[in-house]
């Protein structure tokens, strides 16, 4: 500051031999500092670069017919979300296609595999039904079904959208043979009792052109109904026959009156199931004894693995009476199942309650009575095996294992309602059974009913409804009584 | 103690806010010569390099985030759905091939060309001009003064454009990642050239004519 102040008075005077007055010194602040503003910037760039470099992920190329107005800017889409961008979309050298090229998002990045396939989603209109409706006034789009090959940046696009969205491994290819197309095209249902368990991918002449051949994707819940002895006959179009009563049309459904479509059926003596590939003679109509058969063929739930069977448990009824001198008629209900060494199902349904009286209990169980005399097999857990044969639909002795802890079900009751799913979230492990929680609100409708366990459909237990709290007792070995000599694992 | 400069050869110094003529001493380090009216700053350290670091740092920021700032999505257009991202580069290369070549040229000069020159006459001139000849960093002094009125006009036209066409849900135009690059590039370019010492392109010289005097 003395020097400061020392020059300003130096100033002042105008000390100087011209009559100039001298600067003036003041402090000048060192400005090393000043370097951080290019490591600022250098970082800023970085962090930039980076940013625009991840979201601008995997750039695929995609060679298509047709670009149906697809434009630069229009999204990827897959599951229904924008999971890319195109980028941009040029005509090839020779004129024989269009080259689009477009980045996946970073986090969709899985799609870009070999066997992905892309189409141009736009508004289609025909007699099956309408699709890209959305594509109207929005933007066309690319959507995309993913494959599972190794990564690849290089595909060929489809033309048309693809008729089975989804190809599910367990899905059944068949191939049916006819001397004329009639009313098959690609995309065509096929039918089973008007239920659609498959679809035609495609129609065209066999390689000696001697015949028409269809292939059949049938759907994998549904691929024990195709045996060797399956029928299968066009069902498109009406078949009109005047008589002397009047007109009668037949027709298989409005759908695939408008579609065309196969329908087909399977005789009770059905034969083996069928491999991929298998050939089927297509006939012109169906016969009226094809339809009167009414085999039974367990199909899986799509809710379990493939080719798993579904339990189909009986109503059960215990009656009893009870009091000694004014006598009251009891009943207790429940659901049972079927297995190998007899009924499988709560113990309280196969004993009377403890103040019953002499009189005989009956258990009726689809249609038939049985009269009770002790004679079950009570295991730890209140499971109970009543060594009777009701039904021919055993439920397989393979099919079921001890689980521990608890794992996602699915509960069947009555055949005619949906199963019920049971989450592992709503179950929690108490001595050896799974409490249900409560808010599923379970009543006495679900006593006995059979629990699979979704992951290999498998029986691990029943359910049972005790005391307004609902459980699934596990199926144990331990026996309560000892003079039984059958365990339920062995039979 | 004293430092009170006593060479009587010393350098004459226009004030350049108060028009008063001084003369300037030796400048001891960590001093600069100021103004004895109005005490504006006439002279950092006279002959170093470094009396111009300040232009040359924000010169090389600028520098650094240049190419950020024309390679990258400027503004980001949705409509219906439709994306469209446009850069400076991107945004020129079009104008120019589908045959606006008047605006094209424009937006080249005043975005692309302008700044850049800039830029790089200015590090070149705080960093690497004493290599040069002094009429060229008369000249190269006088072209950054020019340039400098004419870049960087981009910010202001996306920030018009985002106001405009503020049309909700049919049209959506945000600034994209290269929207603040740009900026930090103008505020850059700006702030270096509001730095820069002209005198100091001379300083060298006076300095070998004072020794030889």
């Amino acid at each position: 500051m003395n020097t400061e102040e020392s020059h300003s008075n130096d100033n002042n005077t105008g000390n100087g031999s011209d009559g100039l007055p001298d600067a003036i010194m003041l402090r000048d602040g060192r400005s090393s500092w000043i370097w951080l503003v290019p490591l600022l910037a250098a970082i800023l760039v970085g962090w930039i670069g980076y940013r625009a470099w991840h979201l601008r992920g995997t750039v695929i190329s995609i060679h298509l017919d047709e670009g149906y107005d697809l434009r630069a800017g229009d999204d990827v889409r897959f599951r229904g979300i924008a999971v890319g961008t195109i980028r941009s979309i040029v005509l090839n050298k020779e004129l024989e296609g269009i080259e689009i090229k477009a980045a996946l998002h970073s986090n969709a990045s899985g799609l870009a595999r070999a066997g992905s396939r892309f189409w141009v989603v736009r508004p289609q209109l025909d007699v099956t039904g309408v699709a890209g409706l959305e594509t109207i006034v929005g933007p066309r789009y690319l959507a995309v079904i993913p494959g599972d090959g190794p990564p690849s940046d290089r595909f060929v696009g489809l033309n048309e959208p693809p008729f089975v969205e989804s190809i599910e491994p367990g899905d059944l290819e068949i191939t049916l043979a006819t001397s004329r197309r009639g009313s098959l095209r690609a995309g065509a249902p096929v039918l089973y009792r008007q239920v659609q368990v498959g679809t035609i991918l495609s129609v065209g002449l066999a390689s000696d052109s001697a015949s028409v051949e269809a292939r059949v994707r049938i759907h994998k819940p549904y691929v024990r109904l195709i045996r060797s002895e399956t029928r299968f006959w066009n069902a498109g179009g009406i078949d009109a026959t005047f008589g002397i009563r009047g007109m009668s049309i037949q027709t298989e459904s409005i759908e695939s009156l408008l579609a065309g479509g196969v329908g087909l059926a399977t005789p009770p003596f059905a034969g083996e199931v069928v491999h991929n590939g298998h050939r089927f003679s297509l006939s012109e109509k169906a016969e009226e004894e094809w339809l009167s058969w009414e085999p039974a063929i367990p199909i899986g739930s799509s809710l379990l693995p493939a080719g798993a069977t579904m339990p189909t448990p009986m109503r059960a009824v215990i009656g009893w009476k009870e009091g000694r001198w004014l006598k009251s008629d009891r009943s207790r209900q429940g659901w049972v199942l079927q297995t190998k060494s007899g009924l499988l199902g709560p113990a309280d349904l196969f004993a009377p309650g403890e103040s019953a009286g002499e009189d005989a209990v009956l258990l009726e169980v689809a249609g038939q009575s049985i009269a009770l005399q002790g004679d079950h097999q009570e295991y730890v857990g209140g499971l109970a095996v009543l060594p009777e044969r009701i039904s021919n639909n055993v439920w397989p002795s393979a099919d079921r294992r001890n689980a521990t802890e608890p794992e996602d079900c699915l509960v069947f009751a009555d055949p005619a309602t949906k199963p019920m799913p049971l989450a592992a979230s709503r179950l929690t492990k108490v001595e050896g059974k799974w409490q249900i929680d409560s808010a599923l609100g379970l009543d006495e409708m679900w006593h006995g009913a059979p629990v699979i366990a979704r992951k290999d459909g498998t029986l691990v237990g029943l359910m049972l409804i005790e005391d307004e709290s609902a459980v699934v007792a596990m199926l144990s070995s331990e026996k309560v009584t000892s003079e039984a000599e059958q365990t339920p694992n062995e039979d | 103690m004293s430092v009170k400069p006593h060479n009587k050869s010393n350098t004459l110094a226009a004030c350049p806010c108060c028009g008063l003529v001084h003369r300037i001493g030796s400048i001891p380090d960590g001093m600069r010569a100021c103004c004895s009216r109005c005490q504006t700053r006439l002279h950092r350290r006279l002959g170093a390099l470094h009396c111009n670091r300040r232009t040359a740092a924000f010169a090389l920021a600028g520098f650094v985030l240049y190419p950020v700032a024309i390679g990258l999505p400027m503004i980001r257009v949705d409509q219906f759905g439709h994306h469209n991202d446009a850069s400076i580069l991107e945004g020129t290369a079009t104008l120019l091939s589908s045959g606006h070549v008047l605006v094209g040229v424009v937006v080249l000069l005043c975005s692309i060309v302008l700044p850049l020159g800039k830029l790089l006459s200015l590090l070149l001139l705080s960093a690497g001009g004493l290599l040069m000849r002094r009429e060229h960093r008369a000249l190269t002094y006088h072209i950054v003064e020019f340039t400098g009125r004419w870049g960087m006009l981009d910010v202001l036209l996306v920030a018009i454009l985002v106001a405009v066409l503020k049309l909700g849900d049919m049209v959506e135009v945000s600034a994209g990642p290269a929207a603040l690059a740009f900026t930090a590039c103008v505020v850059l370019s700006l702030l270096a050239s509001a730095a820069f010492d002209p005198h100091s392109l001379w300083s060298d010289v006076e300095k070998s004519s004072a020794s030889k005097a």
